[in-house]
């Protein structure tokens, strides 16, 4: 288990991580996501031990390490772009560890063949990192971290050199390896797809804080803030105050005074206070006729189509000025495939009134 | 002929004119000299300084004296000695002006190329001020009790070799502090990240990695010291004569220019080896010389 406690790094008076705390389970597949400069990797180097904090606490199975130095964690790190020994072969790179450590040659040779082995590299033992591929050097990379057995395997970014293709397929292979070893691993990514695939819980992080921490399910669906909200995924936020309330539902007015119904049983929210509503583009649906009845609805029309081969995003503006995104699968039926509607076309957008996810700030 | 062609063969031939001003330069400046030394290495003396070309073997014969065989042994170990200390100096000089950052990085590359402002006789003269008999050091010394009588650091093996040590270290240390420069430094932290100490770092990593510096260094330093005779002549005693001393005596003392040009021409053959040995390291260095 990995603690940080109120985790703070100053890099002259900016506050790169601030304030920061974490509780890491042991076994877990954990992700950092956050966008470029929120404190990611600086919160990696400190768990790693290459800075130290400015205040606060790392605590690992409840030992404090705050001040050990790199080389002596039970940490490992896989670097964002390798950081492979460049004169040293894959064999040699991965034996790095193990020589330290002073293991017998033959002890050596059987763990990194298997370590080999396990990457799917059987054949590069003898190879130097620059006549690897990407996707073979990241590998390279990761056995040379795991041959050490960590208690902690920082991951940063590491898929962020490699072309998509390849990206997916690592992906999986990182999941399926990381069941299989059973190491917890911390994952840096400002890839939100990454990370939702990926990770069993994610922090997501903003300007060295974490935003909002929970499982993929969790931050897509109920996420506690509109920056992690509009942070993963797309998403259309409105801002809205409370006008009146019944037993489980809510009537909610935006700003230019249009008045829609949430079913909403919590209970916690009182008559008068402004939040947000998060809707996501596929809790939206279009629709040429007046909304069903358990359905809220607005007329707009239709300004962009954007295709995306599987489904297509449409632009609708609605309440003359409010632009809002609604996604419609695109069922490629027969050959000749009609357009389900057109750019310009007025139209209801419509959602259940059950749809949508608060945010109070 | 299309045009695409013509430009084409425009572009290419135009290619070699460009060349020319450096095959100019290279010709005029390397090559006929070269041709020259060489022929006159097989030519006779005549009175007052003249030459005849008559291309025979005397010269070369005449220049396996043991004299010179002891002259050319001493500069060999001079160079030999001077490269050792220059890297064991200038390595961690480089070391640590390669891993600080900042201004202060900036003021120490300055004052390694500061000395290059100032005209190398009168800096290698200057050394007189320090090692004489009542100099920098032995005034010092004496003042303060710990000697009675100067010690004698002139004129001998010891300021020679302190001159060369001078003259050439900002030559090993530049090509050191490009080459660790180049070293990723996340390489390094991967090193620590994996366990390794400082130590363990800088013999399986560092100084691997820096190789390419090192050699560029050893050359840079080796072969100027072979012909070096300036500072043997502002520095040395008479028993501190190096290869370079006798050429040039050859050349404006006795006016024997056959035989200074035989004299080069071998010490351009023993040249040849360090050289030869870099060209084959530097291509390997950064592949197969550290695994
Ligand atoms: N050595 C340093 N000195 C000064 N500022 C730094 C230093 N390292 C990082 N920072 C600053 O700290 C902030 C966080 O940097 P960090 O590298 O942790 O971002 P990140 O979340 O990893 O971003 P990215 O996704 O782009 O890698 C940035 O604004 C950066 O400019
Ligand atoms: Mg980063």
């Amino acid at each position: 288990m990995l603690e940080l406690i109120s985790l703070s790094k100053k890099y002259g008076n900016f506050k790169a991580v601030n304030n920061l705390n974490l509780v890491v389970k042991e076994g877990e597949f954990f992700s950092l996501l956050g966008p470029s400069g929120c404190g990611k990797t600086t919160t990696l180097r400190l768990i790693a031990g290459f800075e130290q904090p400015t205040s606060g606490k790392i605590q690992l199975n409840g030992k404090d390490i705050t001040e050990l130095p790199p080389f002596q964690r039970n940490i490992n790190t896989v670097f964002q772009h390798f950081a492979l020994f460049p004169h040293l072969s894959a064999f040699n790179n991965i034996a790095f560890g193990l020589r330290i450590k002073k293991k017998k040659e033959n002890e050596i040779k059987q763990q990194v063949t298997e370590m080999l082995k396990f990457v799917s590299l059987e054949g590069k033992s003898d190879s130097l990192p620059n006549q690897l591929s990407g996707g073979q050097q990241q590998r390279v990379a990761l056995a040379r971290a795991l041959i050490n057995q960590p208690s902690i395997l920082l991951l940063d970014e590491p898929l962020g050199a490699l072309d998509e293709k390849l990206r997916d397929q690592m992906q999986v292979e990182l999941s399926n390896l990381q069941k299989k070893v059973g190491i917890t691993f911390i994952f840096v990514t400002h890839n939100q797809e990454e990370a939702l695939t990926m990770a069993d819980r994610i922090a997501v992080m903003k300007d060295g804080t974490i935003d909002h921490l929970g499982t993929p399910d969790e931050i897509y669906l109920k996420p506690s803030s509109t920056f992690t909200a509009s942070f993963i995924g797309n998403t259309n936020l409105f801002k809205c105050v409370i006008e009146t309330k019944t037993e489980n539902s809510l009537m909610l007015r935006t700003e230019n005074n249009f008045v829609f119904e949430k079913f909403d049983a919590s209970g916690d929210n009182i008559v008068g206070k402004n939040l947000t509503i998060s809707l996501r583009p596929e809790q939206i649906r279009l629709s040429r006729n007046n909304p069903h009845k358990n359905e809220n609805g607005l007329k707009g029309i239709i300004k962009n189509e954007i295709f995306y081969g599987d489904m297509s995003i449409f632009w609708v503006t609605v309440l003359e000025n409010i632009r809002v995104a609604v996604s419609m699968q695109n069922y490629v039926a027969s050959e000749n495939v009609s357009k389900p509607f057109q750019e310009g076309e007025e139209v209801f957008i419509c959602w259940d009134k059950k749809s949508g996810h608060l945010i109070t700030e | 002929m299309d045009t695409s062609s013509q430009n084409n063969l425009l572009y290419r031939s135009s290619k070699y004119y460009l060349l020319l001003p450096s095959y100019f330069w290279v010709i005029v400046f390397f090559i006929l000299p070269l041709i020259l030394l060489f022929t006159i290495s097989f030519a006779s003396k005549q009175t007052y300084g003249g030459y005849e070309i008559n291309f025979h073997l005397d010269n070369y014969a005449r220049a396996i004296d043991p004299i010179y065989l002891k002259i050319a042994i001493r500069t060999f170990f001079y160079s030999i000695t001077t490269t050792i200390f220059c890297f064991l100096l200038g390595y961690p000089i480089a070391y640590y002006i390669s891993f600080t950052d900042g201004f202060k990085k900036v003021v120490l590359m300055f004052l390694i190329l500061l000395p290059f402002w100032t005209n190398f006789l009168i800096r290698v003269y200057s050394w007189n001020t320090i090692l004489g008999s009542y100099g920098l050091i032995n005034s010092s010394l004496i003042s303060l009790g710990v000697i009675d009588t100067p010690f004698d650091l002139l004129n001998n093996y010891i300021s020679v070799n302190i001159g060369l040590l001078y003259g050439e270290l900002p030559y090993m240390v530049l090509p050191i502090v490009a080459s660790i420069d180049r070293i990723d430094r996340s390489i390094l932290e991967a090193s620590s990240d994996l366990g390794a100490s400082k130590y363990y770092t800088f013999f399986n990593v560092t100084l691997p990695l820096s190789m390419p510096g090192i050699i560029s260094g050893v050359v840079f330093v080796l072969i100027p010291t072979l012909g070096q005779f300036v500072i043997p002549d502002l520095l040395g005693g008479n028993d501190s004569f190096m290869i370079g001393n006798i050429i040039t005596n050859q050349f404006i003392v006795v006016r024997d220019w056959p035989f200074g040009s035989t004299l080069s021409v071998y010490m351009m053959g023993f040249v040849m080896i360090p050289l030869y040995l870099y060209l084959r390291y530097s291509k390997l260095s950064l592949n197969s010389v550290i695994s």
